[in-house]
């Protein structure tokens, strides 16, 4: 009877010091690695975690580990491929633990760089082996490497447009409308495709689009100062009439609210879907579901200046690394390595000074690549203000569904009164900085 | 001899009855209620403090802006709107409810299979929402299942997008609530049932009561404390709808839900501040209705 109540407490002891052992795990890990790496001083030994968005390249990334650690023996690399990663790791990024190696989320405005990642060097000196690092730049130092680039547009099936008797790529808004609907006469495929349900897939429209329409570099800077944002005859007004007039002319698919992007891609690849506003890295994707990958190309926004199309190529996540790991040297270095396979890899530009081009862009005439210019780190800090005052996130497509609602029909106010109401809301925020 | 006396002055049983009653009390609750407190009470203490500050929900500083987020919310209707879509799932819950308790009526007495049945209603339960919103984007997409079934029934005039038509949308998504929890409460219901006493039912039978008097007279009293329960727990429930309106449409298309309002604040345009006043005002709401749904049953005698 005894033994048995002993047991008994016994085991509820053990129940709860084994829940709170949980809690404490992962630091004893992290203290055993540096113990490790302190007593062989240069080399570089121990343990690092490399957090990434991409869950479909783990195989890959499992090879880039196996690589490094072949080259430098003693090292273990492990990754961790998170769902939603920008989410996920803005709430891990409020404690201290989040990998060795990351990509830096986009909601980490470059004031805060300092508070959550390890400098990687000057920008004279990293500047000589990369581009792109404008975004990571925070007075003269660098807090993270771009893993690569993208130009931003709408990637089409060369195939349908010829089928629709489409000859050269449109040039201006209307020839744009007008090649969609010659699709939609002329062949069975859908001519734009919205991807609704995937947010970020509307976001090009907010973030990304304006520098081609306006060929001005400097155009997502200065539209943080500007009140009448929303107005007709703005570059983020004509894009986003660009989603509106396709699916008010009835050139999407029939029930975006029940599109899926996994089904579009291959769609596209098939030759069922024409159109869709995306970054250059989803060609790789597309071409890899495609029996003839060579149809999958790259358009630039329908706006020429000068007879050139403005193509905006922007840095992809920057991969950084934490200002608490316990292993720098060997967080950085493997950061080093990791640029050198990932861009290829994911279909992107590389970030390396002298790399070469991808095939899709390779042979446009036409084509001028400009990079975004950076914002400093007031502009930064007062796009954040604005964006946070007005609700309008450019980087969250909620807020631009509403546009495809309006566009069915299904919503009850006409696109120039959404507009001026998120004209006005955008006002506010532009107010709220110049206080 | 001396020592063992001893040493049993230690052991529980030397304990009075009742001391080892709150003893063993405490070491079972310890663990769920250190649980409770470290995942549910102190977030929500936590919570409280944020939404009296700016704080962006990653930023190491944040400032005390007093009750700002409460005037903003206060100000604009807009932020209350979402609470229109809660009475598309109120009705849901109601009609949940009834069908819930005839079903578990039907499943409790004289019924083969029973527990095939209460299986097979249970098994959505089972199924994690995310899985079940990707099944039903499936089912409500324009030529899939639900379009098929209604063109076997010859009732092929009736198709709609379902999700497109802004007067559907919600009841669309409301149908897949009902479907995801009826099977719990179908559970909870039969269970409540077959502890009512057979010697009860078997005296109004001999005394010629029929299976619809002995359901109203008998078996809806004998219900009634898990029914005011589930009562409670749908209506709260449906003001906090969230997980199959986000995945399946992300509150687009008039489909937003004051959880969901709530969580774009605090994960898409990164002011947690506002978004835990909006939470702490959900809190209130429910509390609220919960308040008023007690007063209400206790004036009726209930």
């Amino acid at each position: 009877m005894k033994a048995k109540k002993v047991l008994s407490l016994l085991l509820a002891t053990a129940v709860i010091s084994t829940s709170l052992a949980g809690c404490g795990n992962s630091s004893n890990n992290s203290n055993s690695n540096t113990n490790k790496t302190s007593s062989s001083s240069n080399e570089l030994k121990g343990t690092i975690t490399v957090l990434t968005h991409r869950t479909d390249m783990t195989d890959t990334f499992n090879k880039y580990a196996d690589e490094f650690e072949k080259l430098h023996p003693g090292t273990t690399i492990k990754f961790e491929n998170l769902n939603d990663y920008q989410n996920a790791i803005s709430t891990r990024m409020s404690t201290g633990n989040y990998g060795d190696v990351l990509m830096i989320p986009a909601n980490i405005t470059k004031d805060k760089y300092k508070d959550f990642f390890a400098p990687l060097g000057s920008k004279d000196e990293l500047s000589k082996t990369y581009n792109y690092l404008d975004n990571f730049d925070v007075d003269g130092t660098i807090y993270g490497i771009p893993t690569g680039a993208n130009a931003t547009g709408f990637v089409y099936n060369a195939k349908v447009l010829k089928d629709a008797g489409v000859t050269s790529l449109p040039t201006t808004p209307d020839e744009y409308i007008n090649m969609l609907k010659a699709i939609k006469e002329k062949t069975d495929a859908i001519p734009y495709y919205t991807n609704y349900t995937s947010e970020w897939a509307l976001t090009n429209f907010s973030n990304a689009l304006q520098i081609g329409i306006s060929g001005d570099p400097d155009y997502m800077n200065k539209m943080i100062y500007n009140p009448n944002e929303f107005t007709k005859g703005t570059a983020t007004y004509t894009s986003l009439d660009l989603l509106y007039e396709a699916v008010k002319n009835k050139l999407v698919e029939q029930d975006p609210m029940t599109s899926d992007w996994e089904w579009s891609k291959q769609a596209m690849a098939d030759g069922k879907i024409a159109v869709m506003c995306l970054g250059s890295w989803a060609i790789g994707q597309i071409q890899a579901k495609s029996k003839t990958p060579e149809d999958i190309k790259f358009m630039p926004v329908p706006v020429r200046h000068d007879g050139k199309a403005i193509v905006q190529v922007g840095p992809d996540y920057g991969m950084g690394v934490n200002i608490h790991s316990k292993n720098i040297p060997l967080a950085k270095e493997f950061l080093k390595f990791f640029i050198t396979k990932y861009p290829q890899d994911s279909n992107m530009f590389s970030p390396i000074v002298g790399a070469k081009l991808p095939d899709y862009l390779n042979g446009a005439t036409d084509i001028e690549l400009v990079e975004a210019k950076p914002g400093t780190t007031k502009q930064a800090q007062d796009l954040d203000t604005v964006q946070k005052t007005s609700l309008i996130n450019l980087n969250d497509g909620k807020w631009i569904k509403k546009i495809i609602e309006i566009g069915l029909g299904v919503s009850n106010e006409t696109f120039d009164q959404y507009m001026s109401e998120l004209n006005s809301k955008w006002a506010q925020g532009v107010n709220a900085v110049k206080k | 001899m001396e020592a063992s006396v001893k040493r049993k002055k230690f052991s529980i049983s030397s304990l009075t009855y009742k001391q080892q009653k709150i003893l063993i009390s405490i070491t079972f609750l310890f663990v769920p209620v250190l649980l409770l407190i470290l995942f549910t009470y102190v977030p929500s203490i936590f919570m409280f403090g944020y939404s009296f500050t700016d704080w962006d929900g990653i930023s190491p500083t944040k400032n005390f802006i007093g009750l700002s987020n409460y005037k903003l919310i206060f100000s604009s209707p807009d932020y209350f709107r979402p609470f229109i879509v809660s009475l598309y799932y109120i009705v849901a819950a109601f009609i949940q409810i009834a069908l819930a308790v005839c079903i578990s009526y039907l499943i409790s007495f004289r019924c083969r299979f029973a527990n095939l049945f209460k299986g097979v209603y249970f098994f959505p339960s089972l199924i994690n929402s995310v899985a079940i919103s990707f099944i039903f984007i499936f089912f409500f997409r324009p030529g899939s299942t639900l379009d098929t079934i209604l063109k076997l029934l010859g009732l092929g005039k009736y198709i709609q997008l379902w999700l497109q038509n802004p007067h559907l949308i919600n009841v669309s998504l409301a149908f897949v609530s009902v479907w995801r929890y009826i099977g719990y409460d179908i559970v909870m219901f039969s269970a409540a049932m077959q502890s009512i006493p057979t010697d009860i039912i078997e005296a109004a039978e001999v005394d010629g009561a029929n299976r619809f008097q002995q359901f109203i007279h008998i078996i809806i009293p004998g219900i009634s404390t898990i029914l005011k329960l589930l009562v409670f727990l749908s209506i709260t429930g449906s003001l906090a709808a969230f997980e199959i309106p986000y995945i399946m449409t992300g509150g687009g298309n008039g489909s937003m839900t004051f959880v969901i309002q709530t969580v774009n604040f605090a994960f898409q345009n990164y002011r947690v501040g506002l978004a835990s006043a909006l939470a702490v005002i959900l809190l209130i709401i429910s509390i609220l209705v919960f308040v008023i749904q007690r007063i209400v049953l206790q004036s009726r005698g209930a």
